[in-house]
């Protein structure tokens, strides 16, 4: 057993022939030292939320053998299979004979990665290095898992933990990564229907006019009367205070559905604006970003279950990189200099720290905000589009080394590292204008209208 | 070998009285009903155009200045391939406050799909389908409930217009407020093949100059549920369309009955595609004939009693009617066998007199028709047709008719016409409708 292990371990440490357990109950337990000490780790937290917070805070570790160290969850936390499926299972502390031959494979799969793994220049390169050799260490598929908490309604094990909480979507776009450079297999196990704005697969769906969107409609079969001909809503067969339907042309009662009347089709009103339609229009509302769309217009996404392919099981072993060509996947991203957002934060906060030291700061902040665009009204190629113009607009005023990223078709962030208050005041005022002119002379969104904001950094 | 001079001389011979026994029926009836008074009618109504004019455009100004909103309505089974067209046609008239409403009564092609889109996209205001075929006179009520304008106009979707059409047929709601209803002027859009060719020439005779006459004479019985315009108060009065065929016969009888006045409209040019065989026109106008004896002698019978709310012009529109259509067509075989047994030595020179004497009437209807139309041009075209009419009208259409009268009389047909879902029809005979 590791003596430092001992010595630094706010809780006891067990070992198994030869292979040492630490325990864990909250975040701020880890300290990586004592993780680095011992062999593999067992999860024992009051809550799954703290269970949760263990998990994340090892995974994100930025060494191999850290990020990578086999865990277990303590049997209290047997039953809640989403821990288990987040971790290499159930460890017991007074049985840990399994555990132990389970952490052992790990290791030796863990051995055959280079000692220097390639670095990757893209955060989608990057974990899809890391998952990679995840799921290679571990010698299993990726199973999505459901969770009704997850923004896709599905988690992907060990993906998830690298993105900010409801940020599942964003594993999508790692394992695509995969997917085409070769490295995974996959086999669809669902198919969900994505906001097209934020990805969420939370959304209701609704029947709506589809004159003023309205969602109070009535549906109402119609009714025809054969002798007669005449044909109109059932409730104009109804009369007060009296059973079974009577014709308001020829006053017979309708005796018998199929003999003297049939219902041939139903129609709607509209209570707010009174219009009538036989096809009400499914919209979708995203629980989310309270964005509404047709139906149609949701992205249908497919979640898969995945697995190494020999070509990924050699590139881990051989720490070789992704294809930099597949990288810009991402509307507005594809463009060199676009960062994406949780990078833009980063960089953000690390220019903020820069600029603290200085006597005169002069960063500026700046966010670009297409207010009224409907963007159900475009294709995602025309989205593409838009977003990289807008994005190759702003860059045209950037120094080499300002920053940008987008957060969607509608929303563009900048930062701006050296400039005076008066050159951003002016910029502000022509980026205006351009933007502005991009959207009214490409778009038939008369609606859409930019707004460019910018600050100083340190305000 | 037929002698020309021979064949002239014994006619001049014989003398006015001998012909006019052999051709008591023509001289009679066709040539007084259909040439002299016809002609003579229209002649005054020529002569009388410039105070029409007049009156014509003040209504003109009183239609413009109430702007009224009008529902457009087409209902049918098949029809999707016509949509598009009709609307395109409606988009360039002159009066535009209209919503359209297309019925779609259980089509099974691509009507849904095509009535759907140009829906969304705003080209008609309502698209109503019913998935169970219910027949015209339904498709045409449920239309009817959901019609928001003052006027309705009846169209079938295979139509086309003349720019001034919708405009022209809404004039005269604007004459006498008593007008409830007004029939278009259909005419047959491309008389390509010889039925078309003898269709169009039989629309201009009995449609465009037949029906200003029986209009003057305030007999007109019939708004075309081609294009037909009504009042939609007085079309829910009198609770819309009952089920068909001829139903548009039915609808205008029934809005007379009400005390409603009905006139045709000739300058509401619409133009419609007719069977383009002789057997589908056979199929056509044996639906029409069945029609005139389940609405006309059994439905609407009536008329012809005198009752609490007999009208003269109503009674005298049916009788012209059944007398014309109906009496006449039987009448006729009895004076092919006067003919026949009278003066059957002298049929080769009968037969070609009587040709000739119906030549020479359709002529002379054919030039009262060229002043009076919009299209002379065109028109002049089917003018070397007009001898044909003798066999059209005379044989081929008298031998549909006759007979379509007698297995309506007998059989009512008109009740196993799949023209009407039998369910409908069943229940139709069930309460004698």
């Amino acid at each position: 057993m590791n003596q430092a292990a001992r010595k630094l371990s706010l809780d006891r440490v067990f070992v198994q022939d030869g292979t040492s357990f630490g325990v864990v109950r909250h975040k701020r337990q880890i300290n990586l030292s004592y993780l680095q000490s011992v062999d593999a780790m067992i999860i024992q937290a009051d809550t799954e939320m703290e269970a949760m917070g263990v998990i994340r805070e090892i995974r994100q570790l930025a060494k191999a053998d850290d990020y990578l160290k086999p865990l277990f969850v303590h049997p209290l936390l047997a039953k809640n299979s989403k821990l288990v499926g987040e971790t290499d299972g159930v460890a017991d502390p007074d049985l840990l004979v399994e555990a132990a031959i389970k952490a052992k494979e790990i290791y030796r799969q863990l051995n055959k990665l280079p000692a220097q793994p390639g670095s990757h220049q893209h955060p989608d390169g990057e974990l899809l290095g890391k998952l990679s050799q995840f799921l290679f260490t571990r010698q299993q598929s990726l199973e999505p898992v459901p969770d009704r908490f997850a923004k896709l309604h599905y988690r992907f094990p060990f993906l998830t933990h690298f993105f900010e909480e409801n940020g599942e979507q964003k594993s999508l776009s790692v394992l695509r990564l995969g997917e085409k450079q070769g490295w995974f297999n996959k086999k669809t196990i669902d198919k969900l229907h994505l906001c097209p704005d934020c990805e969420s697969a939370h959304h209701n769906l609704r029947a709506t006019c589809p004159k003023c969107r309205s969602v109070d409609i009535k549906e109402e079969d119609l009714v025809h009367h054969f002798p007669c001909a005449h044909i109109a809503p059932i409730s104009d067969f109804e009369r007060e205070r009296q059973d079974g339907l009577h014709c308001p042309k020829c006053d017979k009662t309708l005796r018998h559905i199929g003999n003297d009347y049939d219902k041939p089709s139903a129609i709607f009103n509209c209570h707010d604006c009174h219009h009538t339609f036989q096809q009400a229009e499914y919209r979708s509302l995203c629980i989310e970003c309270h964005a509404e769309v047709p139906i149609e217009k949701l992205k249908e996404t497919d979640i898969c279950q995945y697995e190494l392919t020999a070509k990924g099981q050699a590139a881990v072993q051989n720490g070789a990189q992704v294809n930099p060509s597949l990288l810009a996947l991402k509307p507005g991203l594809s463009e060199p200099g676009v960062f994406e957002f949780d990078v833009f934060k980063v960089l953000v906060r690390q220019e903020m720290l820069r600029q603290k030291g200085q006597e005169h700061p002069t960063a500026m902040v700046g966010q670009v905000k297409i207010d009224g665009l409907l963007l159900q009204e475009y294709s995602t190629e025309m989205q593409e589009r838009l977003s990289s113009e807008v994005c190759n607009i702003i860059k045209s005023y950037l120094k080499p080394a300002d920053v940008v990223s987008s957060k969607g078709v509608k929303m563009y962030y900048f930062m701006l590292s050296e400039t005076e208050q008066r050159a951003a005041a002016n910029m502000k005022e022509v980026l205006t204008y351009n933007l502005n002119k991009l959207i009214s002379c490409n778009l038939h969104d008369k609606h859409a209208n930019v707004q460019v904001d910018m600050e100083p950094l340190l305000k | 070998m037929f002698n020309l001079d021979e064949f002239f001389g014994y006619w001049y011979s014989v003398g006015i009285w001998k012909i006019s026994r052999v051709f008591w029926y023509f001289l009679c009836f066709e040539l007084v009903r259909y040439t002299l008074i016809d002609t003579f009618i229209l002649i005054h109504y020529k002569l009388t155009d410039k105070q029409r004019k007049r009156r014509w455009e003040a209504a003109r100004q009183a239609l413009w200045n109430e702007m009224p909103f009008v529902s457009i309505i087409a209902p049918g089974k098949n029809e999707g391939k016509h949509i598009y067209k009709l609307v395109k046609s409606l988009n360039e008239q002159t009066y535009r406050n209209v919503e359209i409403i297309i019925v779609d009564d259980g089509s099974d092609d691509k009507t849904p799909i095509i009535g759907r889109s140009l829906e969304k996209a705003g080209m008609i205001d309502l698209f109503l389908r019913n998935d169970a075929r219910g027949g015209k006179a339904s498709g045409a009520n449920l239309a009817l409930r959901y019609c928001k304008g003052k006027y309705v106009l009846h169209m079938d979707a295979d139509c086309s217009f003349d720019f001034h059409a919708v405009e022209n047929i809404l004039v005269p709601f604007y004459l006498d407020n008593r007008i409830a209803g007004v029939g278009g002027n259909v005419k047959i859009r491309e008389a390509d093949t010889l039925a078309s060719k003898l269709q169009a020439i039989e629309y201009l005779k009995s449609i465009s100059t037949g029906r200003i006459v029986t209009s003057y004479l305030g007999i007109y019985r019939i708004i075309s549920g081609a294009f037909g315009a009504f009042e939609i108060n007085a079309l829910r009065q009198v609770g819309g369309w009952d089920i068909g065929p001829g139903l548009d016969g039915d609808i205008t009888v029934k809005l007379r009955k009400s005390g409603h006045k009905i006139v045709f409209e000739p300058k509401a040019v619409c133009l419609t595609t007719g069977p383009k065989t002789f057997q589908a026109l056979w199929k056509q106008r044996s639906r029409w004939s069945r029609s005139i004896v389940r609405f006309r002698v059994r439905k609407h019978r009536d008329v012809l009693m005198p009752h609490k709310g007999f009208n003269w012009s109503n009674f005298f529109s049916f009788v012209e009617n059944i007398f014309y259509s109906l009496y006449l067509d039987f009448k006729w075989i009895v004076y092919f066998f006067d003919v026949a047994i009278h003066y059957s030595r002298f049929l080769d020179l009968i037969l070609p007199f009587n040709m000739l004497l119906h030549v020479i009437s359709g002529y002379l209807q054919m030039m009262v028709i060229y002043f009076f139309s919009e299209r002379r041009k065109e028109e002049l075209k089917l003018w070397p047709y007009v001898p044909l009419m003798v066999l059209y009208s005379g044989w081929f259409l008298r031998a549909c008719n006759t007979l379509a009268y007698l297995r309506e009389f007998f059989f009512k047909t008109s009740y196993k016409d799949p023209w009407n879902p039998l369910k409908s029809s069943q229940q139709a005979l069930k309460y004698g409708y």
